[in-house]
């Protein structure tokens, strides 16, 4: 399947704002949503999506759960490699003062 | 959530209603964003502007809320409930009212007694740490956290006020310029203090790489709603030690234990395990400074510091390698995932958290100083083994 045409069956903003109230136990109204024209998707190329912790959930959860909330069959790696459209792309993080001995 | 951007968060546009920048002294990200998110990123950067003229108690436009929303996993960003309590006054009296730290620093050392730092260490461990009395600011962590009622916290509000402690904390320590000037003022003795100063740095890595596995492990029975990610974060973990060593042994060091263990290091893993026995937020905060940040620069600075001592090229290949791994793990997003699962708090959990950060940071600070006294007398003071 090209990652370029997956389709979720239902608003990824939607999905997202349910995954998110359900991880944090808080109203699935109050959780942080994705813009509305986020339905579809495009190839994660280079980027990583903003909020990456929701969007990797999101889309753990659409891939648990394809009859609810796909149109395709879609793999893990599938979901890994699509972003949501009209987010905004994080292209660079650099941090000053992280040298990191105590890494795990 | 509401979202409220720390108050050093600066931004800009480098290129208008396209590219722009968020930063703070210790991290900096760059992104694009389109259509109305564009307007978003306006009024946030503008909002940032008016507070940075002085107006820091301005509110937080909802457009500025939604763009800062795309930024939560990042240290740049207070959540905070949506339906925000005060503070019960009964709670804030109770929960702050341990000024010595040495209880919690004789548990520190016992934590790194038993992943196997030896007595010497453990004994520096509890004595250091029965000095300090505590600084970061629990009633204002408690009233940010606050959820509807006042009796309980919100641990996501709670773990973005902490995180934020925890760089200002390096930043007034100013860490890694310490941690410079150490290499730079040991390399001027010669190449081969140079080189054996940055082999026992990465004995210390050593060190954190195998006994990450011990120190996490009690989370697994005794933080149940975090158990199925540590499961999956120990598998993630298994072999890292073993980049150390090929790093060691690319220094010529056949074995860690012939480099000495420092205070500092062996008090963070006891910290790590004290919060993994019975803190889930205190584990979350333990996580997020031991992954650090998701950079997406090349190489990793310890790598590049490896790297610049004598003979240290092919050491570095193996740190950095580390540093790729839990990059593309997404390593650096781990603890704040760990938060977002935990149930509200008691006041007394969110300033044991906060004590076991403040502990843990504190601790890193030690650092620079033991290391540069293992080079002053490495034959001396400092424990080998473990």
């Amino acid at each position: 399947m090209n990652p370029k045409t997956l389709r979720l069956g239902r608003g990824l903003a939607t999905l997202a704002a349910l995954v998110a109230g359900t991880a944090s136990g808080i109203p699935a109204m109050e959780a942080p949503k994705c813009p509305q024209d986020a339905v579809s998707s495009v190839a994660f190329e280079r980027f990583y999506c903003v909020q990456p912790q929701l969007m990797k959930q999101t889309l753990e959860y659409a891939v648990a759960n394809p009859t609810l909330y796909t149109s395709d069959a879609v793999t893990k790696a599938d979901a890994e490699r699509t972003c949501a459209k009209g987010t905004i792309r994080v292209i660079m993080v650099t941090a000053p003062m992280d040298i990191a001995v105590d890494e795990l | 959530m509401l979202y409220r951007p720390y108050p050093e968060l600066k931004g800009r546009w480098i290129e208008p209603a396209r590219r722009f920048s968020l930063s703070t002294p210790w991290i900096t990200v760059e992104a694009e964003c389109g259509g109305q998110l564009a307007d978003a990123v306006g009024v946030l950067l503008a909002h940032l502007d008016d507070v940075a003229r002085g107006d820091a108690n301005a509110e937080v436009p909802h457009a500025a809320q939604a763009a800062l929303a795309n930024f939560a996993a990042y240290p740049m960003v207070y959540l905070e409930p949506g339906t925000k309590g005060e503070a019960l006054a009964s709670c804030a009296e109770s929960a702050g009212d341990e000024p010595s730290a040495a209880p919690l620093f004789a548990a520190i050392a016992d934590g790194a007694r038993r992943l196997g730092a030896p007595e010497s260490i453990t004994r520096e461990i509890a004595a250091r740490g029965a000095t300090h009395a505590w600084q970061w600011p629990v009633a204002e962590a408690l009233s940010r956290s606050a959820r509807a009622g006042g009796e309980t916290f919100d641990a996501v509000a709670a773990f973005t006020h902490a995180r934020r402690l925890a760089r200002c904390c390096q930043l007034d320590k100013n860490e890694p310029r310490v941690l410079r000037d150490v290499v730079t003022a040991v390399a001027a003795r010669g190449e081969a203090e140079h080189r054996r100063l940055i082999a026992t740095l990465v004995r210390q890595s050593h060190f954190i790489t195998s006994r990450c596995e011990a120190a996490v492990t009690p989370a697994l029975s005794v933080l149940p709603q975090l158990a199925d990610d540590v499961a999956r974060f120990l598998v993630e973990e298994r072999g890292h030690d073993a980049l150390m060593e090929k790093a060691l042994k690319a220094f010529g060091i056949a074995s860690p234990g012939v480099l000495p263990l420092l205070p500092a290091y062996a008090a963070m893993m006891g910290a790590l395990i004290e919060a993994a026995s019975g803190s889930a937020l205190g584990f979350a905060l333990a996580l997020d400074t031991f992954e650090g940040v998701d950079v997406t620069t090349d190489q990793s600075s310890y790598a590049k510091l490896v790297a610049e001592a004598p003979g240290g090229a092919q050491a570095a290949v193996w740190i950095d390698q580390h540093h790729k791994i839990n990059r593309a793990g997404g390593h650096g997003a781990f603890g704040f995932g760990l938060a977002q699962k935990i149930a509200p708090l008691s006041a007394a959990e969110l300033v044991a958290a906060l004590r076991l950060s403040e502990s843990l940071h504190l601790s890193r600070s030690w650092a620079a100083g033991d290391l540069f006294r293992s080079a002053e007398a490495p034959h001396r003071g400092l424990a080998r083994g473990a």
